[in-house]
């Protein structure tokens, strides 16, 4: 019997595996998991998805050849997808042995890139409420903003065309802005530490009003640093005033999200500083022109009441004199109405008796008494007879 | 009544109001019901006085702010 056992050759037990793989799976498969070991460095893409449970990893060896891959990557770019260590893929292909090395490899004919950005969304989400949880979602807003924003710090790629961009816009502002420049990565597992180092370093400084965190335009995935807790976070953390400007314009990252203000270009973050200084300018002109104005009618207020009392001070006296004479003359008139010499003259007169006193009833003199009446121009004496 | 005090002479030291207040006061006297006749010279002859008095106040007051208002305006 154990002669007769069934004995094949490498070779045949290569050709019926393949086959028995094909005609139980067909044209092939989709199946789902993490790039890891990404190589791209020969004309054909070669990595390792992997499956962590629990613990446990399952990895199967993945080849995209050269022409599968010109198919696909007008779709990946569509989809601004660049595959990456770390990128969650769903694959379509089928998968031998290589005969010459006995190895299992899988050959991609399709990718979906929904998938991807499925994962990414949720991933994004689940950093959104975490930060939220640990209040660092929008710490950075609450931040104290500078009166006027002159020294910057500029968190960028040292000679990128973001770098360039910003640098140029600032300085085509004409205002002499400090800018203080710090070399981080902007994307690939060196972002986050760095971006991070550099968002603590200048918040410990007293000498900066303001950080500029930029960076061009790429891929979903070449911006997925700025979809990291770890950046967002430090952004929440960071005591000044966060501006954003990555990537173009429909890219929104959670760094976007949680900084004081986001812009959709390196360019416009730095026009938007520009025009804080540019704010505070005219804030400043339109006071000065106000203290201006204000003095200029203070001024005229005063002279108009100087003017005012000048001419009460030329009026108010003689108006007062005047009616001082008016009453004045009054009373004189009064007076020679009442000045017995007038009356006289009417033909009144006064009668004394002998010891010179007004008589002013009869009982007051008697028969023979002699008496004195004086009349305007002179007296008469008389005796009396009844 | 103002009358019958002492009448103090009229002069430099005498305040306009004060003047006038007894001039008032001698007019509603004089114009009394009651005016003693014996008085009625001595009245007028003081009221005269005072109305002499005021005069002659109005008349430099109106002067002396005529020269500053002039002055006021030459500046």
């Amino acid at each position: 019997m154990s002669d007769e056992e069934l004995t094949l050759s490498v070779s045949q037990y290569i050709d019926i595996v393949n086959r028995v793989l094909k005609d139980s799976l067909g044209e092939g498969v989709w199946i789902q998991g993490e790039i890891e070991g990404f190589n791209n460095r020969t004309k054909h893409t070669y990595f390792n998805v992997v499956e962590r449970t629990n613990g446990k990893k399952a990895a199967v060896s993945v080849a995209i050849w050269e022409f599968n891959m010109k198919r696909l990557k007008p779709l990946l770019d569509k989809h601004r997808l660049t595959l990456a260590d770390g990128i969650k893929v769903r694959l379509f292909g089928s998968g031998d042995i290589y005969a010459e090395r006995g190895s299992f490899g899988f050959k991609v004919s399709n990718i979906d890139p929904r998938f991807t950005l499925g994962d990414l969304a949720g991933q994004r989400d689940e950093i959104v409420q975490k930060l939220k949880l640990a209040g660092l979602y929008d710490a950075n807003k609450r931040v104290k903003p500078p009166v006027v924003p002159m020294r910057i710090a500029l968190l960028t790629s040292i000679g990128s065309a973001a770098h360039a961009d910003t640098l140029h816009e600032l300085e085509a502002s004409g205002i002499g802005f400090d800018v203080q420049v710090y070399d981080v990565r902007v994307q690939g597992e060196d972002a986050a530490p760095t971006v991070v180092a550099a968002l603590q370093q200048t918040a410990q400084r007293n000498d900066i009003d303001l950080i500029m965190l930029v960076r061009g335009g790429g891929s979903k995935t070449d911006l997925l640093a700025f979809d990291t807790e770890e950046i967002a976070a430090a952004i929440g953390r960071c005591t000044k005033p966060v501006f954003t400007g990555i990537g173009h314009e429909i890219d929104f990252s959670i760094a976007d999200e949680v900084a004081y203000r986001a812009f959709k270009t390196p360019t416009a973050c730095a026009a938007g500083v520009v025009e804080m200084v540019n704010e505070f300018v005219q804030l400043t002109e339109d006071m000065w022109t106000q203290i201006a104005s204000a003095a200029s009618d203070l001024l005229q207020t005063a002279e108009h009441d100087l003017i005012r009392t000048l001419d009460r001070i030329r009026h108010r006296p003689m108006d007062v004199l005047n009616l001082a004479a008016q009453t004045l003359k009054g009373a004189s008139d009064r007076l020679r109405l009442l000045d017995p010499v007038n009356t006289m003259a009417r033909g009144w007169s006064i009668t004394r008796d002998a010891r010179g006193k007004t008589i002013r009833n009869t009982a007051q003199v008697a028969a023979g008494e002699h008496i004195t009446t004086q009349l305007s121009d002179g007296t008469i004496t008389s005796t009396v007879n009844s | 009544m103002a009358t019958k005090k002492a009448a103090k002479a009229v002069d430099e030291s005498t305040g306009y109001a004060e003047a006038l207040s007894e001039l008032e006061t001698i007019l509603d006297e004089l114009e009394s019901d009651d005016v003693d006749v014996d008085v009625l010279a001595e009245h007028v002859k003081r009221a005269s006085e005072l109305i002499e008095l005021c005069r002659d106040r109005i008349g430099k007051a109106k002067l002396r702010i005529e020269e500053v208002v002039a002055q006021i305006d030459a500046d």
